[in-house]
Formats: C-alpha cells, structure tokens, sequence
C-alpha cells in the first residue's frame, strides 16, 4: 500500500452536526446586530452596571432618609424642634441625656411632617433615631446655657 | 466590506472548511470536545478577521490550519498536564467498524504511531496527502518556510520507507 494511499484512507471525523449548525449561527448572530451583538451585550452590560450603581445609590439615599430627622435646635427657649420633614415614616425618636442617660423623651413615634418640642435645661443630649428596620443612630445635641 | 458579503464568505468558508479543520484538530487531540472548542475558536477568529482587517488572507486554506493549530497549541500550553501533544492516529483505526478487516492498514497505522518520530513528521504527512495541501500551504500552516516543509516530508517518507 502507498503511502500517500495510507494518509488518505485515514478515516474523517464527522463532527456533531448540531454542534456545527450552532457554531455557524452562534458566530453570524454574535457580530450581527440585534441583543446578541457582542458590541451590543457590552452596552448591555455598561447599562446593567450603571443602573446597578444609580439603584444602591438610590437605596443609600432612602436609607439615610429614613433615619434621619432634622433637628433644629432653639437655643433661646432652651428646647429641642424635632421635625419630620422627610418622606419617610415609622421613626420612633428617644431623646436622653448625654452622659447620665437620663430618659427625657421616651420612644416616641413619628410620622411624616411630625412636629415635637422638648423644653430642656442647658446641657448635652442625644436623639436616638430608630429606623423602620431597627437600625439607630445617635444624634448629638446641644442646649446653650450662654443666650 | 458590508455585513452581508462579510457573512456569504464566511458562509462559504465554514461550509468549504469546517469539517477539514474539525478533523484535523480531531487528529491532532484525539478528542472531539477540545476539536469543537478549537474550531469555534479559528471561526470566530476567521469572523472576526474578516470582518474588521481590510486586507485579503491570500491562502484561506493554510489560514484557517495555521489558525486551528496555533488554538491548539495554545489550549496545549494552557491544560498541558491533561492534553498530550504527540499525534496518535491509531485509535482512528480502532474506531472505525469498516476499516476492522484492513489488518495491514491497521499495522502500517501502528507502525506509524510508534516508529515516525518526530510527531512533526506525521503532522506534515497529514496535513499534505489527508488534507492535500501544497507544501507552500504546510509551510504557511505550521509557520515554517517552504524548504523545510519540504525538507521534512522527504525526510518523514525516507523513514516510512524504511519503517513499512
């Protein structure tokens, strides 16, 4: 048998005719247009990121909203304003006394557009904000003895 | 090039060469997962050669070999303690129901696998009377000039001579 005869009757390999179908229109739709696009899928994903990003950013925001209250602080009446301005609801606010804890507002509740006044001597406070979530921050305040 | 021309001559290449290039990777690996991985690799890299170089691949056909076997040379280097990169050609004998009978093709294969070192020597063999290429084309597809592709074909059928 010749050689060349020997390499020529070597068997060919059909390969998975599914596979090669597939290959073909996986390649032509891969570059051609359309949502498969391969330059489209990565505006997709640019798009997907940055709306991810604008999301948490949005939920960072909320949950800073609703935990924080504004406070304004009347020093000549020597008391306390806490008003709820923010959208959100369901706070409850505790207002004690900086360093011996003393309760001088026990958990109130606050909804949207609440309005509380707290006559207080001169001194060092905090308001602990609970969130609807049971987060708490702690908010310092001071009341002036000087005015 | 627009888009549609891009596709009917990638449509005529893929339909011209996609089963010459799965069996020579096929041949190459002796696997038909790593044969499939290899061509979808060359027919992306060919899609997307034609479709962003300007410039006319003048040989299509020791092209697409040289770009099947550089994907395998790299799929080599990258899983080279599960892949061996020396051609074996006897388990294609072993495979086929028809070819049983053939016992002297069986043994020339055998002989073949074992004797016709280097594998570079099988691999050009293949490459020239299997898939018929011109010894320019087996030069281009296994990056070497066209002497030595010569040079190592007269050689590896001097060896087979001696060896059969």
């Amino acid at each position: 048998m010749k050689i060349k005869q020997v390499f020529k009757k070597l068997p060919s390999i059909k390969p998975n005719k599914e596979f090669e179908n597939r290959l073909y229109y996986k390649i032509i739709s891969g570059y051609d247009g359309g949502l498969k696009s391969i330059n489209n899928f990565r505006f997709l994903k640019y798009l997907i990121f940055s709306l991810s990003l604008n999301l948490i950013f949005l939920i960072i925001i909320y949950i800073f909203q609703a935990t924080h209250i504004s406070l304004d602080l009347n020093t000549k009446e020597n008391f306390i304003q806490l008003n709820n301005n923010k959208l959100a609801t369901n706070y409850s606010v505790k207002i004690n006394t900086m360093f011996s804890d003393e309760v001088i507002l026990p958990t109130y509740k606050m909804e949207s557009d609440d309005l509380i006044s707290v006559t207080l001597p001169p001194g060092y406070y905090y308001a602990e904000i609970v969130g609807r979530d049971g987060d708490s921050t702690r908010t310092p305040l001071w009341v002036s003895s000087l005015i | 090039m627009p888009q549609k021309d891009i596709n009917n001559r990638f449509e005529e290449l893929y339909k011209m060469y996609f089963r010459k290039i799965y069996n020579y990777v096929y041949y190459l690996s002796q696997d038909k997962n790593v044969a499939e991985e290899i061509c979808e690799d060359t027919f992306t890299k060919t899609y997307e050669y034609l479709r962003v170089s300007s410039a006319v691949i003048e040989n299509m056909h020791a092209w697409l070999f040289k770009c099947a076997r550089n994907a395998y040379i790299n799929y080599c280097r990258i899983h080279r303690r599960y892949v061996s990169n020396e051609i074996a050609l006897s388990h294609l004998v072993e495979s086929d129901n028809k070819l049983d009978d053939e016992i002297e093709f069986k043994k020339i294969i055998k002989t073949i696998d074992t004797k016709l070192t280097p594998s570079i020597y099988k691999e050009v063999l293949i490459l020239k009377y299997k898939f018929e290429l011109s010894n320019e084309e087996v030069a281009s597809a296994l990056d070497i000039s066209t002497d030595n592709a010569r040079q190592i074909c007269k050689r590896a059928l001097d060896k087979l001579k001696k060896i059969i």
